[in-house]
This record gives structure tokens, sequence and C-alpha cells, in this order.
């Protein structure tokens, strides 16, 4: 078991997928694809329950919020990439443009109901990963979360 | 009153929830969970079994908790990784996780 999980800490690893025509009931899906690729990557519970509930608020809110009306057209593209130790996960999808980290901190004086549609998501994202940049190119939005991950 | 998923006594609402309350779930959940909450005084979120929760089902507990008086609503038997999220979110202490 420690010799493949040596070997699992030393080796690259990447997952290029695209997925086309989304709508939000489309999620689960979605989920489903990254809990499979979180799977193969051998995590410990901690990072693979982090991860998986990022990218499961990320995801939702690109379906919920990036289609801009255009019910069941929205493309979305997930790369998975593990080098020794840091995982990175890319969601790109070719909606509106949409920066999360432009979200203010959820305010907790206010009702859950008040606070701004998306943000508790983002906060979440933000508490549970290391890293995240976004950026726009070609009319898409590029957003990679990253987590530190320690050796078995 | 009793179903599957939650009984109602002397104005007090249990309501059981199990598995991974996902955002799909959590969407599939909701008219259930509003029903239940019509004209009770308590609330009580059993979480035993819950393994797994979304910002949908922070969410989900907030619209239950604003149905009763501050005070009337908690969260019991939610696991170490399902406390963590209430916690991230700053609403373990509003939503009396106990």
């Amino acid at each position: 078991m420690k010799a493949m999980a040596d070997e699992q800490n030393n080796k690259s690893f990447t997952v290029h997928k695209a997925f086309n025509n989304l709508s939000i009931k489309d999620l689960p899906m979605l989920t489903g694809f990254v809990e499979g690729m979180l799977t193969d990557i051998l995590l410990s519970d901690m990072y693979f329950n982090d991860l998986l509930l990022a990218s499961e608020e990320i995801l939702s809110n690109i379906l919920m919020y990036s289609h801009n009306g255009a019910l069941n057209a929205l493309k979305i593209q997930i790369k998975c990439c593990k080098e020794t130790s840091i995982l990175s996960l890319t969601f790109i999808d070719d909606g509106i443009e949409f920066n999360p980290l432009q979200y203010p901190p959820p305010n907790i004086e206010l009702s859950i109901e008040e606070r701004k549609i998306g943000g508790l998501g983002i906060h979440l994202v933000k508490h549970l990963t290391d890293h995240i940049m976004y950026s726009r190119l070609d009319g898409k939005n590029m957003l990679t979360i990253q987590k530190f991950i320690k050796p078995f | 009153m009793m179903s599957e998923n939650y009984s109602i006594e002397n104005g007090k609402l249990v309501y059981k929830f199990s598995g991974r309350m996902d955002t799909t779930r959590c969407m599939d959940a909701e008219k259930s969970v509003v029903a239940a909450l019509d004209g009770v005084t308590e609330v009580v979120f059993d979480l035993n079994g819950v393994d797994y929760i979304a910002s949908s089902f922070l969410r989900l507990c907030g619209k239950a908790s604003h149905k009763v008086k501050p005070g009337c609503f908690s969260i019991i038997n939610a696991a170490p990784p399902v406390k963590k999220v209430f916690k991230i979110a700053g609403l373990a202490e509003r939503l009396n996780l106990v």
C-alpha cells in the first residue's frame, strides 16, 4: 500500500474533459465526474471532501448564474492536474463574465436568505482551498482552485 | 404526525436527514421540509447519517430557523465534516449547532 501511495504521490496526473449543452439538472453528473477523478487520485478523506464540496459550489454557481438565459447551452471543461504535492482543478465555462473572487465575504449579520445568492458558496470555496485564480480569456471564464496535498 | 423523514409532537418538528445533502437533494427536499414546518413552534434537524452538506443545505437550515422564534431551532448529531462547513460559514452558533 505504501509503495502504491509513494508512486501515487510522485506521479503527475492530468485529466481534461469537456461537457456540452448543460443546465442545472446536470450538476449531479458533473460532481460525479469530479468525484471519480478525486477517487482515482487516492486522496485522503480530508482533501477529498474539501475539494468535492468546493467543486460542487463552483459548478452550481456556473450552472445557475452563467447561462444568461441560454438554458441547456452551457459548455464546461474540467481539468484536474496533480503535480507531486499540489492538486489543481480548473473549471472553464463559456457563460457570461463571472469572477467569483469579486464577491465580498458574506455578511454574517444578515439572515442567510439576505446574503447575496452564490456568495455563501464562494465563501466556502475560499476556505476549503489553498489558492484560487480567475481569468477571462476568449469569451471564457477560467477558475482554478489548488490544494496542497501532504504525502501519505 | 409521522413520516419516514420527520415527526411532529406538541408543536416540535424533528426532521431527519441522511446521506449527502448536496445541491440537488436539497432542492428535492425543500418542498417536503417547508410543508413540515407549517404551524410548528420548535424545529430540530437531526443530521445523524449525513456525511456531506453543500451551501444549499445551509440555506435550507436558515429558511427553517426563520419559521420559528429565535432559540427554537437546533441541529443535532452533525458529524465533524458537516460541523466544519457550518463553522466556515459562520453559522454554527446562529443555527444552534449542538
